[in-house]
């Protein structure tokens, strides 16, 4: 039946396959698991679906609806099993699924309802928080759990753990398909927040340079549109307003050998302006609700950071009051050292010391604490130091971007201290 | 789908209260009963004696073993369940969260198993 979708003339390389199917496939796997209501089902009739589409695509071009190919393709997949198994297995019921219907039936696809119901699924409360970003990777972007495991830095063995399990509560707890009631909506709504914040963070700060990185940060917010479209509480739209900032500097942090660059040192004629104007009418309309939460503080920040059209122009005794704020809400030491390099930017030099000493045990396995260190020894002229501080960072990062980065801070110290 | 709700808490935290406060608690813990009683949720709830009155009882080999006391000791201790009929989990969270000692102790939330009849 997928060959009665329309389908565009001109063939498609892998590239354009790849990233079509990656923009279909939360919606589409969430569609089928609305129809087919079993996660095991509808995951094995959207795998076929995928195999088929990159048999097809590539030969024949990418669908005008890729999404209706794909529901239309899984159905008919799952069909054709319950057909099979149907002569043999009595425990399949026909009612979980229309089998009556036709691709006519699927005009209107593409529903955040469903995508909806499937992220709530994923980030139930009841499931642990790794085994939620776990099964939300694998339902919601379609990498293999190869991939996924790659970009987590776990096994393969333990990602499939953590998905079962996550399967398993679902299944045997009651977690259901339904979108949540009202008033279990604050309970419900704070995991989705965090777990897709996680997938946007995993593509954004990962480690190494794959393929899977941008993908998992545009799906990241793909998903957090469609949860401000059926949700627009403050926070969400916080997050989504977050998440655009960041992803609007995307092209102008990594450089040419593929080294991290940190903001003050951004190009910032690469900073996609459309973007952070959406970004900041997102945070503006969330901030009119009054009702402050740390996703609304930090993109308040990130918004802070990218209206300032130089560097020098930053307005850091604005940043330090939102981080007092933040840390205030949140008091996570990771928060504490940007609190402490805010105040450092803003020549509060004594405090930032005295934050920084105190996270000297909490963050003592993160480089970022020790670059900090490193500016703050820089800024008060102890560049022995600072050159310790910078060493100990590049040992200890695994990101291959920020080791490259440390190192050519390193190199101009060095380059100062013995000429 | 039913839940057993297990109530945790540390049992000398009630006694250790004084009177009027400990009769507050009685008074939520009646009220939560008649409401859940009355919209229908209730299967069965009881308060247990303190650990001090358990003798768990344990068969090897053959032969009957009896200890005094509970089966683990534990921080916070089973004082009591709920047994509630929900529509999901999200239900029984927000049951188990009106539960009094939820503030202070802790709430386990376990689905009770069903056996296929076939």
């Amino acid at each position: 039946m997928p060959d009665e979708v329309a389908i565009l003339p001109s063939q498609a390389s892998q590239d354009s396959v790849r990233s079509a199917l990656q923009s279909a496939f939360s919606i589409a796997q969430a569609a089928l698991l609305s129809r087919i209501r079993s996660i095991d089902e509808a995951e094995d009739a959207m795998q076929e679906a995928v195999l088929k589409a990159w048999r097809l695509w590539p030969l024949r071009g990418i669908p005008e609806q890729p999404v209706a190919w794909l529901i239309v393709c899984g159905m008919n997949v799952f069909r054709d099993q319950y057909r099979r198994d149907v002569r043999y297995d009595r425990s399949v019921d026909p009612s979980s699924a229309s089998l009556a219907e036709t691709a006519s039936d699927l005009a209107d696809v593409g529903s955040d309802e469903d995508v909806l119901r499937l992220i709530f699924m994923c980030c139930h409360p009841g499931i642990a928080a790794e085994n939620q970003l776990a099964l939300s990777l694998k339902m919601l972007m379609g990498f293999s759990p190869a991939e996924i495991a790659k970009a987590l830095l776990i096994s393969t063995k333990t990602l499939e753990q953590r998905i079962t399990r996550a399967k398993r509560k679902i299944a045997s707890s009651g977690i259901s398909l339904e979108l949540p009631r009202t008033d279990s909506l604050t309970l419900r709504l704070g995991p989705v927040r965090q777990t897709l914040y996680l997938i946007f963070n995993e593509g954004y700060h990962s480690v190494g340079e794959m393929l899977i990185n941008r993908a998992l940060c545009r799906q990241a917010i793909q998903l957090t549109r469609a949860l401000c479209r059926g949700f627009p509480d403050s926070e969400n739209l916080g997050l989504l307003s977050l998440m655009l900032f960041h992803d609007a500097r995307a092209t102008a942090r990594i450089g040419q050998s593929g080294e991290l660059i940190t903001l003050d040192a951004q190009n910032r004629m690469l900073w996609k302006r459309s973007q952070i104007a959406e970004a900041d009418v997102l945070l503006q309309k969330a901030l009119r609700k009054a009702e402050l939460g740390i996703y609304q503080l930090q993109a308040a920040i990130a918004g802070v950071h990218s209206l300032a059209e130089k560097a020098e122009q930053t307005d850091w005794p604005q940043i330090v009051g939102l981080y007092q704020r933040l840390y205030k809400e949140q008091p996570d030491p990771v928060i504490g050292l940007n609190y402490a390099v805010a105040l450092m930017m803003s020549k509060q030099l004594v405090d930032a010391e005295r934050i920084l000493q105190a996270f000297q045990e909490d963050l003592k396995d993160y480089s970022p604490y020790f670059a900090a260190v490193a500016k703050l020894c820089e800024l008060t002229g102890r560049e022995a130091e600072a050159a310790a501080a910078l060493r100990k960072a590049s040992a200890i990062t695994d990101s291959m971007g920020a080791k490259r980065h440390y190192q050519l801070q390193l190199a101009a110290i060095e380059a100062r201290i013995s000429p | 789908m039913q839940y057993l709700c297990l109530i945790y808490e540390v049992e000398s935290s009630l006694p250790s209260r004084p009177p009027e406060e400990q009769e507050g608690i009685m008074a939520e813990y009646f009220a939560f009963t008649n409401d859940v009683r009355e919209r229908g949720k209730l299967v069965a709830g009881d308060a247990l004696l303190p650990t001090e009155t358990a003798t768990t009882v344990r068969v090897r080999d053959g032969k009957t073993v009896t200890t005094d006391g509970p089966f683990a000791e534990t921080k916070e201790q089973l004082g009591g369940y709920y047994l509630l009929d929900c529509a999901d989990l999200d239900e029984a969270i927000a049951l188990a969260s009106k539960i009094p000692s939820a503030r202070w102790g802790s709430i386990e939330v376990r689905p009770i198993m069903v056996f296929d009849q076939n």
